[in-house]
């Protein structure tokens, strides 16, 4: 493997390790003391060694998780903004909105009303698109509607 | 008549874990994210570089399904971990900090950077095992 790293091998291991870790747990309100000790660093030092690595704060990495997460939700229709929000693992529906519109570019309950009528809203969200045969060519018919 | 391609597929052994090399380590933008199943352990996921958006490269996970069996599904899995599949080019405007930043992060250059005569070349591999060329231009 070719690497100009200088993150020792371990130390990337250790980060992999706690993003893991952030993916499986999400859902629960953790914060950095809870993810560096799955890294086995200080939080400070996790915190500065997962922005050089990965260019973003493992709280960045976390919120986009949820986000992700959450418009996977309602775009699926079984959750309301509500739901979701708190689905997610945010505490507060208020900065889950703010964060949710500043990245998507819509609040959530514009997100979940225009992705599923599949109406354009110009830049911003294209309507939501499976092409079923094709999936359905791949692993037979899906069971979610 | 047909007007352009909308949508590539790459063949993957996690999709989970696909989806973040491409869209955590490379950068992309996730296009389309939905579950299939009522589980959530298979998803319709697509996505592209931030400056495609009219793209969607699906990220498939290898299962048996109506074109092929469990058994096929494990063979094909073992191709693409072998590095049988190169999926396409991706165009850089700076080889040599993707080159550094991709490398921090761990992902595999089968080739570096290398001089050509139409610009700089690498060969980088996914972490299902496909590998692909990451070019820069000549300006």
């Amino acid at each position: 493997m070719y690497s100009c790293s200088d993150v020792h091998p371990q130390t990337y291991r250790s980060l992999a390790h706690a993003r893991d870790f952030m993916r499986h747990a999400y859902r629960r309100p953790i914060n950095l003391p809870d993810i560096s000790a799955q890294a086995n660093l200080s939080p400070y030092h996790f915190l500065r060694i997962h922005k050089l690595t990965y260019g973003e704060t493992p709280h960045e990495f976390l919120t986009r998780l949820r986000i992700e997460r959450a418009k996977s939700l309602l775009a699926k229709g079984s959750h309301n903004v509500t739901g979701a929000c708190f689905e997610v693992g945010f505490s507060s529906l208020g900065s889950f909105s703010t964060l949710f519109a500043n990245r998507v570019g819509l609040s959530p309950s514009e997100y979940r009303r225009h992705v599923r009528s599949g109406i354009v809203v110009p830049g911003m969200v294209r309507p939501l698109f499976v092409p079923t045969c094709f999936f359905a060519m791949l692993y037979g018919a899906p069971e979610a509607g | 008549m047909i007007q352009r391609q909308s949508h590539s597929t790459i063949y993957v052994i996690d999709q989970g874990e696909a989806l973040e090399f491409y869209r955590d380590t490379l950068g992309f933008e996730v296009r389309t994210d939905m579950p299939m199943t009522d589980e959530g352990d298979l998803r319709w996921v697509t996505l592209s570089p931030k400056g495609q958006p009219d793209l969607e490269i699906i990220l498939a996970p290898l299962a048996p399904g109506p074109m092929f069996d469990a058994e096929t599904a494990e063979q094909m899995k073992r191709l693409v971990q072998s590095g049988a599949f190169g999926i396409g080019v991706f165009e850089t405007d700076d080889i040599h900090g993707d080159h550094e930043r991709l490398g921090k992060r761990g992902v595999e250059f089968v080739s570096p950077p290398e001089e050509k005569f139409y610009g700089i070349e690498a060969i980088v591999k996914d972490n299902s095992g496909n590998w692909f060329s990451l070019t820069q231009h000549k300006k």
